[in-house]
């Protein structure tokens, strides 16, 4: 700081401002230089794909060549005439709705209910917890399989009158109760798979505790000295501040509900198509079968791209019944 | 101190030696609500452990109790562990999937730190940019990507090779697992960082020896989950492994039990598979259990 005379001062600023610019231009670049490993994987495996999709949309790619170019994928999946596939298409969009629906109110829902109860302080708390969330960790294509056995039906036969019944009919049967034709008919496949659904219960729960423990306990203080009961503290404290836990899961959800395929493993398309969801139909338009047709598949992930980013946008705008607590 | 404990113990035998009626009715009360909530507890616990009941029975049945003609039954008649033996078919496949995760449960976590080590710790230009293009990855869905990238894969030449199913493992590891670890990173002291810079050390160093060994906790958790997702990961494999020499586990045990009169007859080794199949995840659950809870905790927090 000798330098620090009268008209010497102009210079020597300049000068600290260049090597402070030097600086941040340097900080910056290191910063890159960690981000790399993500800019190049997000442009090589996600950007340029993108791009090739949206252009394959346009076309009637097959793995090999592309021979025509135009509108035609998108007008097909709309038309109802000769080669028009508004229906099928539509039904594979309805049964993925009604699943992403469904399961989404069932599983935050009930996983919530579960959660109250688990947070009760009894002995042994601890054990019952991990007990309901065990069923979480057998793996999906497992599970597929071992609820297919156990909800499976069959027509009764003249020589057999059990004929196919998995454990759950015979216990119907012995019950006195008429069987169910869980996934072997159009109309109950849905239910079915919503209703083992229930066994992973446990991964919301967890998550539903963690948010619990989140709040602080200086609020139910304060509701008790002014006499509030424990249905009280529940809707003026618990829930409320549950709802940005809740909102991030519904988005989560949603998303990973849309694209639904573990299912396709033990269930296939399910009976009639009734468990032919859209991601499922979009892999066997793009890889099963004789012809391969990648153009109409990335059409389809197209519009389901569409509706998710519609869905996201309609979610965060209509997102103020969230109640974020003071510190955010 | 010693009286005022003295009266409290006075004062509580009392209480026990009479009890006025109001607060019998009221212990009963207790008594009876206790009971009722370890009921629940107690159906809760039959009802979730009836999937594991379920396969690890019929996993000990004899092939001829399992035919397709036989009553369905719930306990073994002819207690046998003979099906797992069928464990020995899929020993190529268990060893294809060990070496895809191993590589995975490495290299994600890692990559994830690396990349979000500057967000959660450095101030530059772009930083709210380079965030909202991590977090809108997000909404894109898998299935837009799947024809182009198999496009892509051709061409590098990874179609039927282990090498297309942790090639995405170097990248950031996805973007929930960076925001999980910038959220973890935000929570550590900045002080031994700043007494390091003065110390010479660069942002490198400062990452490898400093930040980076903190994080051990959040790295354990994400390779955990790593490992339990790709253990039984199917669409991937399914969509890249033809020959049945590279196919992961889940993809042979999907091959070989989908045809659904195959399964009907060999169930009882279905269900064997199934057994050994879900050992890996428990085995990580029970002994993570606690970095695993506290890991919803953290990633929890603010959507």
């Amino acid at each position: 700081m000798d330098n620090n005379f009268g008209g010497v001062i102009v210079p020597i600023d300049a000068e600290r401002k260049k090597l402070h610019r030097n600086r941040r231009i340097k900080n910056d670049l290191i910063s890159y230089v960690f981000l790399l490993p993500f800019i190049v994987g997000a442009l090589v495996f996600t950007a340029f794909p993108i791009v090739m999709s949206f252009l394959y949309s346009f076309s009637n790619y097959n793995g090999a060549r592309a021979t025509q170019m135009g509108f035609f994928n998108y007008i097909n999946m709309f038309s109802m005439g000769r080669g028009g596939l508004f229906l099928p298409v539509m039904k594979s969009f309805g049964v993925t709705f009604i699943y992403v629906i469904a399961s989404t109110v069932i599983n935050l829902g009930l996983s919530y209910i579960l959660a109250l109860f688990l947070h009760n302080k009894i002995k042994g708390i601890k054990i019952i917890r991990v007990l309901c969330y065990l069923p979480c960790l057998i793996p999906g294509l497992a599970s597929g399989f071992i609820w297919r056995d156990v909800l499976s039906y069959g027509v009764p036969t003249a020589g057999n009158p059990y004929n196919g019944l998995g454990l759950f009919n015979m216990w119907l049967t012995k019950a006195g109760l008429p069987t169910a034709t869980f996934f072997e008919s159009e109309n109950t496949a849905m239910l079915s798979l919503l209703f083992t659904g229930l066994w992973g219960l446990g991964g919301g729960m967890i998550m539903w505790l963690a948010a619990f423990e989140n709040i602080s306990p200086e609020y139910y203080e304060a509701a008790r000295i002014d006499g509030a009961g424990y249905m009280r503290c529940l809707l003026k404290i618990t829930i409320p501040l549950s709802t940005p836990i809740l909102f991030y899961n519904m988005v989560v959800s949603m998303i990973s509900g849309l694209q639904v395929f573990g299912t396709f493993a033990a269930y296939g398309t399910g009976k009639n198509e009734s468990l032919y969801f859209i991601a499922i139909r979009i892999y066997i338009t793009a890889f099963s079968g004789s012809v391969h047709n990648h153009g109409l598949a990335c059409a389809m992930s197209w519009v389901l791209f569409l509706i998710i980013g519609m869905l996201t946008l309609v979610m965060f705008k209509t997102g103020n019944w969230v109640q974020y607590g003071d510190d955010n | 101190m010693r009286y005022s404990i003295d009266t409290t113990s006075f004062d509580g035998g009392v209480h026990t030696l009479y009890t006025s009626p109001e607060k019998k009715a009221a212990q009963r009360k207790r008594i009876a609500m206790l009971a009722v909530k370890y009921l629940i507890a107690a159906v809760l616990i039959v009802f979730f452990l009836f999937p594991y009941a379920f396969m690890i029975l019929k996993s000990f049945m004899s092939p001829a109790e399992t035919l397709p003609g036989e009553l369905v039954h719930f306990f073994p008649k002819m207690f046998t562990v003979k099906n797992y033996a069928v464990v020995g078919r899929f020993f190529k496949n268990i060893l294809n999937t060990l070496v895809i995760i191993a590589i995975n449960a490495i290299f994600i976590p890692l990559s994830a730190c690396f990349v979000a080590f500057p967000l959660a710790r450095h101030k530059f230009t772009g930083k709210k940019t380079m965030f909202s293009i991590i977090m809108a990855t997000v909404m894109i869905p898998s299935t837009v990507l799947m024809v182009p990238q198999y496009t892509l894969y051709v061409r590098f030449g990874l179609v039927d090779k282990l090498v297309s199913q942790w090639i995405g493992a170097f990248w950031g590891g996805g973007a929930l697992n960076i925001f999980l670890v910038i959220q973890f990173m935000r929570s550590l002291p900045k002080e031994m960082d700043n007494a390091a810079k003065i110390d010479g050390a660069n942002e490198f160093q400062i990452f490898l020896r400093i930040v980076f060994p903190l994080c051990a906790n959040i790295v354990i958790l994400i390779a955990v989950n790593v490992v339990i997702g790709m253990w039984m990961d199917f669409q991937s494999p399914l969509i890249y492994l033809n020959s049945s020499k590279k196919w992961t586990v889940g993809l042979a045990f999907y091959h070989y039990f989908s045809d659904k009169t195959v399964a009907s007859q060999l169930s009882a080794r279905l269900m064997a598979m199934c057994t050994v199949m879900s050992l890996l995840p428990i085995a990580l659950f029970l002994t993570f259990q606690k970095s695993m809870i506290g890991g919803v905790k953290v990633g929890g927090i603010k959507g």
